[in-house]
């Protein structure tokens, strides 16, 4: 979290003793009060400005812990409400997010142990890229014909750098938390 | 990311497993909805959704309704020309209502010269159930290009309810919840449109496409439009009324596109109509099908097309 140095010490002292499903909860509020902040501020003053995949920052977050059943059923719920909001079909957005949190799950799985601080910070921007790519797979199957992929990659973008900025907020582990400070 | 997935190594196959589960119920639930059933019956979820998305905005757009200029803005006499171009803009949005309705009378016009005996009295009548809704989202991801807009079935919205803005169709209701209700843009690759050249007459069935342009299909082999002309709904098929401005058409034989007007409009307000409503066919064939007191007393576009077709065997065939 890139701007945990300026919050109170009381608070970050306080986010590093929480739990699971305090961090869980701390999550699903940040995507919805996110996306309505977003939503009324596009709308207010006209915003051209693409939607952060704020889901998409949660699966790639919720990795780093390795496979757990509350993520994952709280992602699929997340994945049906973007599917509900984005018109999408039913079972589109938690397949994307599932499908990232495993890959990258496993990723560190496998190589958790030895994977070096460059590849530790690549490996989440790279997986955002594959939620997005498998959001436009999804979405060029389902109207039978590619897609525009430019909304996309500016939406994959913001995505990126959401979680750059909020990355902090979707740490489930909080011994690493404590460990890297914050 | 260091150090990832070191925890929670117990209990992996269970959660493997759950990983699977979660998976293919997903994909389960989306091959699913390739039955028109399943998919129609999730339909009120959206609905749903719409109406929480329209909740917030609706507060937004009472905060900004009450802002007072501000100091500088009234020192300067700012505050008293910006209320002088609104109410200007105001007044060419009302008056550019007034163009499609002429634009679309003028077609309706001669079409009737056309068609002897024919009477409709469907634009008076459009105009008095037609109400102005606010548009309070844009969805034009790649899933769907749709507008969500602040009212419902509170306000009388109903399916395939007709939209358009002041500059041309915008599109028609496909979901309606208690405080919101969907459109499905023409510039949708789902929507299809039957339209017609203004100036040709040739018949055609606009859909959009992902660039925002749009195609024209089902058109005559040998016929072609007039390029920079104007499109308008022909009303065949009875979701669409007849002469709504759709947009002009450009390109060349084979592959017709049109350039929607209805982007041009910068309002964030449709109208919305409900669609013109064609009686079923009588059970028992009528006495006198080209009798004109029929027309006249039926007033229905079919009773028109039936007795333009009837009596005159040379005129434009219309497909229902």
């Amino acid at each position: 979290m890139i701007w945990s140095n300026f919050l109170p010490r009381g608070v970050v002292e306080g986010w590093r003793v929480t739990g699971l499903n305090v961090r869980l909860g701390v999550g699903v509020a940040s995507i919805v009060l996110f996306t309505i902040l977003w939503d009324l501020l596009g709308n207010s003053v006209s915003l051209g400005v693409a939607w952060p995949i704020t889901g998409l920052v949660a699966a790639v977050g919720w990795a780093r812990l390795g496979l757990s059943v509350r993520p994952m059923v709280v992602l699929m719920l997340i994945g049906f409400a973007f599917d509900s909001v984005s018109l999408a079909p039913f079972g589109v957005h938690p397949l994307v997010f599932l499908s990232t949190y495993a890959l990258l799950a496993s990723i560190g799985l496998v190589i958790g142990g030895e994977m070096d601080p460059l590849t530790g910070s690549v490996l989440p921007y790279l997986g955002i890229a594959t939620g997005v790519a498998l959001l436009w797979i999804f979405a060029s199957v389902i109207v039978s014909g590619p897609v525009e992929a430019l909304p996309l990659l500016f939406a994959g973008g913001m995505t990126a750098l959401f979680y750059l900025v909020f990355e902090g907020l979707f740490d489930l582990d909080s011994a690493r938390t404590s460990a890297k400070g914050g | 990311m260091a150090g990832i997935g070191q925890t929670g190594r117990r209990k992996r196959p269970m959660r493997r497993l759950a990983l699977a589960v979660f998976i293919v119920f997903s994909f389960a639930l989306l091959i699913a909805q390739t039955a028109p059933v399943i998919s129609r019956a999730l339909t009120p979820v959206r609905a749903v959704a719409g109406d929480v998305q329209t909740f917030g905005d609706r507060r937004e757009q009472t905060i900004a309704s009450e802002q007072a200029p501000g100091l500088w803005a009234t020192l300067t006499g700012q505050a008293d020309a910006e209320r002088r171009i609104k109410q200007l803009e105001t007044e060419v949005a009302e008056l550019s209502r007034y163009r499609q309705a002429a634009i679309a009378m003028n077609e309706r016009f001669f079409a009737y010269q056309a068609m002897l005996n024919a009477v409709d009295d469907a634009p008076i009548a459009w105009a008095q159930q037609s109400k102005t809704v606010r548009i309070v989202a844009e969805t034009n991801g790649p899933f769907a290009d749709t507008l969500l807009a602040d009212a419902g079935q509170r306000s009388g919205v109903q399916v395939d309810d007709v939209a358009f803005n002041e500059m041309g169709l915008v599109g028609r209701v496909i979901t309606v919840g208690e405080r919101s209700s969907r459109i499905l843009m023409v510039t949708d690759f789902n929507s299809r449109v039957p339209v017609m050249g203004e100036r040709s007459g040739v018949r055609a069935v606009l859909y959009g496409a992902r660039d925002r342009i749009g195609r024209l299909s089902d058109l005559p082999e040998d016929d072609g439009f007039i390029i920079g002309e104007r499109i308008l709904t022909s009303g065949e098929g009875g979701v669409f009324p007849r002469g709504l401005v759709a947009g002009y058409v450009f390109g060349e034989t084979g592959d017709w596109r049109v350039d929607f007007t209805m982007q041009d409009a910068r309002g964030g307000f449709v109208r919305l109509l409900p669609p013109p409503k064609i009686p079923a066919p009588e059970t028992r064939p009528a006495d006198e099908p080209g009798d004109g007191d029929e027309s006249s007393e039926g007033a229905t576009v079919e009773a028109a097309v039936r007795t333009e077709v009837a009596n005159d065997g040379a005129g434009e065939v219309v497909s229902e």
